[in-house]
């Protein structure tokens, strides 16, 4: 697959940022040119454009598949490699699109990943996978540690956006009425501070009633543990950032079925990324519900 | 001499702490198997992803998902 995709240009993307985009954004449109050049509406469910598309660069259509099976994505390769082979693609103006959400200057970016570990007996499969998101950390916020604080925006965004099971999909974010307790603080470690320890209790909860994404209702859920880390700064500012929860999830979100049966054990790592780490620009699952939502603001 | 034992205990005893936090988060992070994915050079931007293809003359592949392809499971 890696080399058929040699003579493509691939782009992964989220759909909050071409789908749901403004409706008289261009980049919105050339979107859905691509798109509705399929059955996407009626073959899967849910108002999704989830899936693989080939097309020329300037929206037509080569190819698509909403199946993830290896030989179904190289047969749309290999077919549009031959229709693009004999295409001449116009030329667009895009110009006005808005870009994607990008955090203020200054923000500390956080690799984050969920696991489900150890998984229990008879758990399906589909909770196997390794969750993957990013936290930002603003510039006021960091500041605020290196003195020994850990600021409320930082523990409620931390509670309602990360600690949270998206080993199986999109979660819910929580509301700041289900974040039952974010008690988390800061500590100096060295003579002059240049490490602190972080460190708290959490506990999540969600009532019973939520509609699932097939129309089911959603029995209770939550999330309770600890965190516990370091972050250590230098001349250049921080150059260590290691954090990990470890507790008891239960239940599932809307987009999150097949959780494993009762209380599981959850864990969520918080690290720096490498310099050269490609999804580093990602912005966190939880700005899809708005930036000043995500923020605190 | 007391005071001096005392001390390199408990700096043992944080050294080894420190040490199990450290092996405890890398247990979570990703295996190479399961990041065998990322070696595909993806773009992350559709607007500078259409304009590059337009430029070099090659087709686009979309991978389009509701959540960050590269930020979710």
């Amino acid at each position: 697959m890696i080399e058929a995709l040699g003579a493509f240009v691939p782009v992964a993307a989220n759909t909050a940022f071409t789908q749901w985009r403004d409706e008289d954004d261009p980049l919105r449109k050339f979107f859905y040119q691509v798109v509705d050049q399929t059955d996407w509406k009626t073959a899967q469910e849910g108002n999704t454009t989830q899936g693989m598309y080939a097309c020329a660069s300037d929206g037509t259509l080569f190819g698509h598949t909403f199946e993830y099976d290896l030989e179904t994505v190289l047969g749309v390769l290999r077919d549009a490699t031959k229709e693009a082979a004999k295409h001449a693609a116009k030329k667009l103006d895009l110009r006005g699109a808005k870009p994607e959400p990008a955090p203020p200057e200054g923000t500390l970016v956080v690799s984050v990943y969920t696991r489900i570990d150890p998984l229990p007996e008879g758990a399906s499969k589909d909770n196997a996978f390794v969750g993957r998101d990013h936290l930002w950390i603003l510039h006021e916020e960091v500041d605020a540690l290196r003195k020994g604080q850990f600021p409320k925006t930082l523990a409620m965004r931390l509670a309602r956006f990360h600690l949270w099971d998206n080993t199986r999909g999109e979660p819910d974010a929580w509301t700041e009425e289900q974040v039952k307790k974010a008690a988390f603080g800061a500590n100096g470690v060295l003579a002059g501070h240049a490490t602190f320890t972080i460190g708290g209790t959490f506990s999540l909860a969600a009532s019973a009633g939520k509609r699932s994404e097939d129309g089911r209702s959603l029995p209770e859920a939550g999330y309770e543990g600890k965190i516990e880390g370091e972050i250590t700064f230098g001349k250049e500012g921080v150059t260590s950032f290691t954090l990990l929860a470890t507790g008891e999830a239960w239940g599932e979100g809307t987009y999150t079925p097949g959780a494993p049966a009762g209380r599981f054990p959850l864990k969520v790592a918080f690290v720096l990324p490498a310099a050269d780490d490609p999804t580093r620009g990602v912005p966190p699952q939880g700005v899809s519900d708005g930036l000043d939502e995500y923020l605190g603001r | 001499m007391r005071r001096i034992a005392l001390v390199l205990l408990l700096a043992a005893a944080a050294w080894a702490e420190e040490a199990s936090l450290a092996d405890r988060v890398k247990a979570v992070l990703p295996r190479p198997d399961e990041e065998r994915w990322l070696s595909i050079p993806w773009r992350r931007d559709l607007l500078s992803a259409r304009e590059e293809a337009e430029k070099a003359g090659k087709p686009l592949f979309l991978w389009i998902m509701d959540g960050d392809p590269l930020g979710c499971t």
